[in-house]
């Protein structure tokens, strides 16, 4: 069986193909120009930076109450690791929320935040030679929590 | 420049068989069909409620989402998925499938990186949302059946070229021609590729051709996709550059690579000429204008 559409459906359709295409389109460009990450909608900004041989990395220390430090390990499943990506926004988060997400990178890291007197988050500079050997430069504390 | 811009939408709103909507819209669903079975989701629910980040389409729910409404959300998804491949009320069934697919991704990425892993399935699917297929035993020509696919390329297009756009706007040409992809590999390198991705760091010409091939093929794309012989050689084309990022790098493009084939290969078919056996018998256009497509 084949069927033909009457005009005025075709007119219709045509009238939705330009909405929803254009439309797409220019939300698309727009949320690309305004830098917007609200996903879905996203500025598709992939690998668009420069790399150097120069990089800044941002590491969770957890230091016991004798001293000794550990490295708080996030696991390296998608949905835990990229929360490292708040690292950078630590230092300026109300110390209620500080506390919070510390404890919870503590337990994502089977530490027990008992046995842990502060967390540091460390800032480390590291230049790497055209050999891949990566070397620290400077390291510091950019904000110290108590879990 | 009017010319071209009539030409285009000449060729958006052409007629065309019923069949190819069909067969792009099912394809497509079978990428988020794959997509909510192959991962577990209900990880969502093993992040902290301080660690959720909503900058996202789901941030009108409060806290993060339990594992039973993560199911849920995965068992009716892929039934949806289901229904479309059985072409049963398959408009509302892709519109359940994205939906759900759109949910989960949302909540995955909520955690304070923007992850373009699913982006683009998400993106192109949207305007086949807007699709009227044909229902059983409707056949022939129509402009229903003939925008949504290219809508789906115009998007798919536009969001690569995106993609390129970016790196020349924030980085200039310097992502070419400056060590950047060297310094990529070296430093992002995963342990299988470690070899590979420093023979190619090393040499400067090796480095600066990949940085170059991947930005033109990204620029260019809404040329390839819009002319129908070149359409699958930027599928063959996104398979390598998303391939060899996988293999150097380890990051999963996966589903780039499958949306583009979804809707790539159907689509660089003759327009009479259907992608599964079966329907040509009744893909002889019958009163309808002559299709415009490229």
């Amino acid at each position: 069986m084949s069927t033909s559409v009457p005009a005025t459906s075709d007119d219709a359709q045509r009238r939705l193909a330009r909405r929803v295409t254009y439309g797409t389109v220019a939300v698309l460009l727009l949320v690309a120009l305004s830098g917007l990450e609200a996903w879905p909608l996203t500025s598709f900004r992939l690998f668009s930076t420069v790399r150097t041989g120069s990089t800044v990395g941002l590491q969770l220390m957890a230091v016991a109450p004798d001293g000794s430090r550990q490295p708080v390990r996030i696991p390296a499943d998608q949905v835990m690791q990229t929360t490292t990506h708040q690292f950078a926004r630590l230092a300026h988060t109300r110390p209620e929320l500080q506390r919070e997400k510390v404890r919870a990178w503590l337990a994502a890291a089977d530490i027990d935040p008992a046995t842990v007197a502060q967390v540091e988050l460390v800032r480390t500079s590291r230049s790497t030679d055209a050999a891949g050997t990566s070397h620290v430069t400077a390291s510091t504390v950019v904000v110290t929590v108590t879990p | 420049m009017k010319g071209i811009a009539a030409r285009v939408d000449a060729a958006l709103t052409a007629p065309g068989p019923w069949y190819r909507l069909r067969e792009v819209q099912t394809l497509v669903a079978l990428v988020v069909g794959w997509r909510l079975i192959t991962r577990d989701w209900t990880r969502i629910a093993d992040r902290a409620p301080a660690l959720t980040e909503h900058r996202n389409v789901m941030a009108w729910y409060p806290g993060a989402p339990p594992a039973w409404l993560l199911v849920a959300l995965q068992i009716i998804g892929i039934g949806a998925v289901a229904l479309v491949v059985a072409r049963r009320r398959p408009r509302l069934a892709f519109a359940v499938a994205w939906a759900t697919y759109v949910a989960l991704c949302a909540w995955w990425g909520a955690s304070g990186k923007v992850m373009h892993n699913d982006v683009l399935t998400a993106t192109v699917a949207f305007p086949l949302l807007f699709a009227r297929p044909a229902a059983r035993g409707e056949t022939g020509w129509a402009v229903r059946w003939g925008w949504p696919p290219r809508a789906a390329l115009a998007v798919m297009g536009t969001v690569y070229f995106l993609t390129g756009f970016q790196k020349l706007r924030h980085a200039g040409l310097d992502w070419v021609f400056s060590d950047n992809m060297a310094w990529v590999l070296r430093q992002g390198a995963v342990d299988r590729a470690a070899g590979l991705a420093t023979f190619v760091a090393d040499h400067a010409w090796l480095a600066q051709g990949l940085a170059g091939g991947a930005l033109a093929l990204e620029l260019t794309a809404p040329l390839w996709l819009a002319i129908r012989p070149t359409r699958a050689l930027f599928a063959v084309a996104a398979l390598v550059m998303h391939t060899s990022i996988w293999l150097l790098l380890g990051i999963d493009y996966s589903a780039w690579v499958l949306t583009v084939a979804a809707v790539t290969v159907p689509m660089s078919l003759r327009a009479d000429r259907p992608l599964f056996p079966g329907p040509r018998s009744s893909a002889r256009r019958e009163s309808v204008p002559a299709p415009v497509e490229a």
